[in-house]
This record gives structure tokens, C-alpha cells and sequence, in this order.
């Protein structure tokens, strides 16, 4: 099987003209990660144009929350995930400069506003702490180049505190470690300059035993492979300096075999429903070991690394 | 999108499924389009609070919705208004059940059931006690354990449950906190043994296991084997050398090894580390036999096992240069049998090598 390249850009491509189907409804609220998912694709496989800038810009503004943060979908509440997305997608189109300099302010106030006493940070004033929103308002400060000792300090203690027994992180301190997890704490210790805080050996070690014989990635122990993971497990491994310590050729074929080669996208595993979310971190993994005609990746931001070159690197001067 | 089949419909059948989907569309955005509403003309009742929950049971990954939802219960509280706020938050925990039910992985189910139980303590009546409260503990420890029995690695269960741990003991009254916490602790120890007698491959329980173990060492219950740590570590052994002969292919048991090992280890006199690794060395080298008897091939893990065991020889200072070699010859039978990461098996040819050499200098 190839990499069905054209399929996926119009797949890609198709999902926003899906209205007959009653899952384009029931996903509204994942309405802006859904687009960084396909834009990310779209611009990896050399095709950015496919989504009217334009439209893109005015989706992402008409998201906004007057808590400064970014919604999903309009009307909905402003949360870190979307908020992230936004910024990702905003600086992918070179746009950032459509925010006044006073809107960047209060989506910085947002994010900050958000950080708890131990370092940690919630996704929105309800209060569900997770390293995944550590990683999202890091990197998205670090986008806007706006981090600071403060925050930085307190997020890289809090992540110090969820690594385990086998060099991994879980979700918060005392949690299993999760390839997913992994990815958002060592992508935000990498954005802050502190790698060496990982145990880089046996995170390595246990990040390779994730590939299953038949070339697949698990997130976990005894679990099934699944698409996604290799994003998770593969950025990290890159990230650490280790994408050599799994077997390439045979993560190819698994991602190739997750293809939908009639309609377009991939899935979690072969012969399953393809997803926008499958099928970003399927190419970026792609992209990551070099196969393929594809835009060089960025293993700590998901985006293309001629877009991330360009962020201001901590600790600023 | 997870563990979906894909299926190509034919075009009688999408024509279908698009009639069928149009009915549901128009149902949901109704009532999508009257919560938006409601919310936005702040409208904290009862009325509202039924609907949303309409809203919920079609899409409980609605994040906003389940904002509206705590909305709805704060402004409530502060209007003490005249509802039975016990049954209210009862009915919250009921809600929330019935949907993880249904998604045991939903994220935002979990977290407004943690917010339920948090804001149980400050509703406005006169019935809430501490042990009302500890009864609420309880009855949580319970779900979450029956939740662990039909999927033993869900690790939202597993958080749920060190997060429920966690309130009990916060609920201990400042004298007894330091008590209650090492009862707690020596509980769920119990715990991971009882999830790992049923499946020696529960990674979760392996992991909550290296949670558990240095705390009870630094506060042991009295009376307990974490008293003595040397005696500790010989039981967790032998514990796991049952383990390795009953699934020697698993990694969950070999990580906690190495683990425990290079935990416990450093706190004892050189000559009882020597000992101690000398005795594990014998174990697994005697269970590689049996699998190269039975399979023609050297087991993984345990060749695994015999690089640590020989690094930590190393360290303590048994003989380098005939260490380093066998951990070459190690390793090189790791190329060939676990081809995958070939290039983690070569670098730590060099790493050893480089170590030795600088050691050596
Ligand atoms: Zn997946």
C-alpha cells in the first residue's frame, strides 16, 4: 500500500461540508483542535492552502471568550485545549498579528490565571488538573513568547513530581505513566529547557517497548496499538534523542495499513473508521521519521518546524 | 475516534443513515440552541438543570454544558434555594454514574463527579456531618472498586481511587492525619497484591505498588514486615520470582524488579547488596535455561534483568573487566534476538563501553 496523499487532502478537505451527519453536530466541541488536527495535516502534506486562510482566521475569532481564553466552537467557554489550538493554528498562518497587542495581553491573563499554587494548571476554572494542561498553556505562552521564571518554575516542579518507576509520567503525581503523557511532560520540560531532568535511559527504554511485533505502538503495558501513539511515543523518543530505538520501516507499514485508501484518512489501527485525529498524528509520525514528501515536523509543537524556528527560546535573554 | 469499524456504505444505505441522522440533528440542535439560551439569560433552575441534562446524556463530552451545569448548582446554593440539597447532590452522583457507566473514559464525567463530591461539604443544610461525609468516602471507594473489577487498567479508576484514598485521609483530624494516611497507604498495598494475584500482568498494580512501597518504608505500620527493610525486600522477591516463572515474557514484574532494586539496594551494607544480587542473578539465570530449553531461545527479560543485575555488581565494585565483557556478550545476544531496537541495544554497547573507559582513566 502507498501513502494515499491526495485522499487524505480531500478528506481532510470534506470534513467541514459533513452537516447530513449527526456526528459533525456531536463534535462541535472539538471544533477548534479538530481544525489544528486538519490543518496540521493539510500543511505537513504541502497542501496549506487546502482550508481558505481567511475562513480559518475568522473561525478561530469568532471562538473567542470574553474570559480570554478560546472556545471550541462560538458560544462555547474558552479552555486551555482551545485555546492552544487557536494560538498553533494563528501562528501556523503567520496570523498572530491579527490580535491587538491588548487581546494578547488578556489571552496571556487567561492562561496564567490558571495556574494553581503547586505549579500545576487547570484547563478552565472548574478545576481538572492534568499535565496535558501544563503542556497546553507552556507551549502556547511559549508561542506568544510570553513564559515567565514564575510559571515556568512551578510547571517544571509539578512535572518533576508525576515521573514514575519506569522513567514515565502519569496525569498528575502518583498516576501510571502514559505514552500520551509522556509526550506533555516531556514537550513541556523540553520548551523550558529542562531535559535534564528526565531519565532519559529508561524513559527511552520503556518508550521502545511500546512497538508491538506487528510494528504498531501501544500507550501502555499490555494494550493494543493504535495510530496516535505513534505521535506520542515517537516525538518523545525524538525529543530525547532517541527516534533510532524502535524499528522505522515496520511503523511505517502499520501507519500505511491504518489508511483508508478509498475515502481518505486513518485510523486508530487497520480496517477501523478514520479521524481527523488519527489521521494528523499518523502523518506527523510519518513526517517525524523522515518517510514520505512530507514538511519536516516539530517532535515538541506539532507543527511544522519552519513555522516553530521562528518562537522565541527559553530562557529568554 | 477509537476501535470503530470502518464500513463503506452503499449509496441506498448512506441515504438512509442521512434521513435518520437528519431527525437526530434537528432534535440535538433544538436543544443545544435552548441551553445556549437559557445560559446566556442566566436561568439557574430546576427547569434548566433537567434540560441540560438532556442535552448531557445525548453528548457528554460537552464540556460547556457541563459548566452550565455546575452554574446551575452554585447559583442554587447561593440563592438557598428551597430544594432538598442532599438529594439534589445525590441525584449529581446518581447522573454522573449512570454516564460512566455508559463512558467509563470520559474525562468530563469523572471531573464533575470530583467537583460533586468536593462541593458536598458546602451545600446549605443542616445534615451534612463528618460522617455523612466519610460514608460518601466510602461509597466511592466502593464504585471505583467494582468499576476495577470489570476493567483492571483503567487509569481513571486508578486515579479516581488514589484521589478518594487521598480525601479519606485528609478527612483524619490533625492528630491522626499521620496515622490514618499509613493505614491507608498499607490498604492499598494489600490492594495491589490482591489485583496482581488475579493478573500478574496489571501493570497498573505493579506501578501503584512502587507508589505505595516508599512511603510504608519511610512510615511503616507497626508490626509490619516495611519495619525491616532487608527482610522486606527478600519476601517482594520471592513474590516476584513466582512472577517471572509464571509469565516470563511480561515486562510488569521485571520493571518493578529493577526498580526495587535500584530503590532498596543503596540503603544497605555493600556485602548484603552483593549477596542479594549474587541470589537474583541465580534465579533468572536458572529461568533463561528452562526457556532456552523449552523455547531454543534466550528469553528477553531475562537477559535484561542479568545487564542490571551485573550494572549494579558494577558499581559496588565486583570484577570490571570480566563484568563489562559478559554484559558485551549480553547485549549482542539482545541484537539478535529483539531486532526492534536494535538501535537501543548498539548504543549501549557504547555506553557501557565509554563508562568502563572512564571509570578506568
Ligand atoms: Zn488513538
Amino acid at each position: 500500500m502507498s501513502f494515499a496523499r491526495e485522499k487524505h487532502i480531500a478528506y481532510i478537505d470534506a470534513l467541514n461540508k459533513k452537516q447530513d451527519d449527526y456526528e459533525y453536530w456531536l463534535s462541535e466541541h472539538l471544533r477548534m483542535n479538530g481544525l489544528y488536527w486538519g490543518l496540521t495535516a493539510l500543511c505537513l502534506m504541502k497542501s496549506p492552502d487546502t482550508l481558505p486562510r481567511d475562513d480559518v482566521i475568522a473561525f478561530i475569532l469568532s471562538c473567542r471568550d470574553p474570559n480570554g481564553g478560546f472556545g471550541a466552537f462560538p458560544r462555547h467557554d474558552g479552555h486551555l485545549l482551545s485555546t492552544l489550538s487557536a494560538v498553533q493554528m494563528l501562528a501556523t498562518l503567520d496570523a498572530l498579528d491579527v490580535l491587538a497587542p491588548s487581546e494578547v495581553d488578556s489571552i496571556v491573563a487567561f492562561i496564567m490565571s490558571l495556574q494553581l499554587e503547586n505549579g500545576a494548571f487547570q484547563g478552565d476554572l472548574f478545576g481538572e488538573v492534568d499535565t496535558r494542561f501544563v503542556y497546553t498553556a507552556i507551549n502556547a505562552l511559549s508561542i506568544l513568547g510570553r513564559l515567565t521564571p514564575t510559571v515556568v518554575d512551578g510547571a517544571v516542579e509539578f512535572i518533576s513530581q508525576c515521573a514514575n518507576f519506569d522513567g514515565g509520567y502519569g496525569m498528575v503525581p502518583g498516576a501510571e505513566s502514559h505514552a500520551a503523557q509522556v509526550f506533555t511532560c516531556v514537550g513541556t520540560l523540553a520548551i523550558t529547557n529542562r531535559l535534564d531532568l528526565v531519565d532519559q535511559e529508561l524513559l527511552g527504554s520503556w518508550l521502545s517497548e511500546r512497538q508491538l511485533p506487528n510494528g504498531g505502538l501501544n500507550g501502555r503495558p499490555e494494550k493494543l496499538p493504535d495510530v496516535c501513539y505513534s505521535w506520542w511515543v515517537l516525538s518523545s523518543l525524538a525529543i530525547i534523542d532517541k527516534l533510532h530505538w524502535i524499528d522505522h520501516a515496520k511503523l511505517y507499514e502499520f501507519i500505511l495499513k491504518s489508511q483508508d485508501d478509498k475515502d481518505g484518512g486513518i485510523s486508530d489501527r487497520p480496517d477501523n473508521q478514520a479521524d481527523v485525529y488519527h489521521t494528523v498524528f499518523g502523518i506527523a509520525g510519518l513526517s517525524l521519521m523522515g518517510y514520505e514528501d512530507l514538511v519536516e515536523v516539530d517532535p515538541v509543537y506539532c507543527m511544522p518546524k519552519s513555522v516553530t524556528d521562528g518562537f522565541k527560546k527559553w530562557p529568554y535573554e | 475516534m477509537h476501535g470503530v469499524k470502518r464500513t463503506h456504505l452503499s449509496a441506498q444505505l448512506r441515504e438512509q443513515k442521512r434521513q435518520q441522522d437528519s431527525n437526530k440533528i434537528a432534535t440535538y440542535r433544538r436543544l443545544n440552541e435552548q441551553i445556549l439560551a437559557l445560559r446566556e439569560a442566566h436561568d439557574y433552575s430546576l427547569e434548566s438543570l433537567a434540560k441540560n441534562s438532556q442535552l448531557l446524556a445525548l453528548n457528554p463530552e460537552y464540556y460547556s454544558a457541563w459548566n452550565y451545569r455546575r452554574e446551575i448548582l452554585l447559583a442554587l446554593m447561593a440563592a438557598l434555594a428551597d430544594v432538598d440539597f442532599v438529594d439534589l447532590f445525590n441525584r449529581e452522583l446518581h447522573f454522573t454514574l449512570l454516564h460512566l457507566k455508559r463512558f467509563p473514559k470520559c474525562y468530563w464525567i469523572w471531573n464533575h463527579r470530583v467537583w460533586v463530591l468536593q462541593h458536598f461539604p458546602d451545600i446549605p443544610s443542616m445534615e451534612i456531618t463528618p460522617a455523612l461525609i466519610a460514608k460518601v468516602w466510602q461509597t466511592e471507594l466502593a464504585i471505583v472498586a467494582k468499576l476495577l473489577e470489570q476493567d483492571s487498567r483503567n487509569f481513571h479508576g486508578w486515579h479516581y481511587r488514589r484521589f478518594v484514598t487521598g480525601q479519606m485521609a485528609a478527612l483524619a483530624t490533625d492528630h491522626e492525619t499521620g496515622a490514618a494516611r499509613v493505614q491507608l497507604a498499607n490498604i492499598e498495598f494489600e490492594y495491589t497484591t490482591q489485583k496482581i494475584n488475579a493478573n500478574l500482568s496489571n501493570y497498573s498494580a505493579w506501578h501503584q505498588r512502587s507508589k505505595l512501597v516508599p512511603q510504608l518504608l519511610l512510615s511503616p505500620p507497626p508490626g509490619s514486615l516495611f519495619e525491616r527493610p532487608s527482610e522486606f525486600l527478600t519476601t517482594e522477591i520471592a513474590y516476584l520470582t513466582n512472577a517471572m516463572y509464571t509469565d516470563a515474557a511480561d515486562s510488569s514484574h521485571w520493571l518493578y524488579l529493577h526498580w526495587l532494586l535500584c530503590e532498596l539496594l543503596p540503603t544497605m551494607p555493600e556485602a548484603e547488596q552483593m549477596a542479594t544480587l549474587v541470589k537474583v542473578q541465580g534465579v533468572v539465570e536458572e529461568l533463561n535455561e528452562l526457556e532456552v530449553e523449552d523455547d531454543g531461545v534466550d528469553n528477553k527479560w531475562c537477559l535484561v534483568c542479568m545487564g542490571w543485575i551485573k550494572k549494579e555488581m558494577y558499581r559496588i565494585g565486583g570484577d570490571k573487566g570480566k563484568l563489562v565483557e559478559e554484559m558485551l556478550v549480553l547485549v549482542a545476544k539482545l541484537v539478535e534476538i529483539d531486532p526492534m531496537r536494535k538501535g537501543r541495544w548498539e548504543d549501549l554497547v557504547g555506553s557501557i563501553g565509554v563508562e568502563h573507559e572512564i571509570q578506568h582513566r
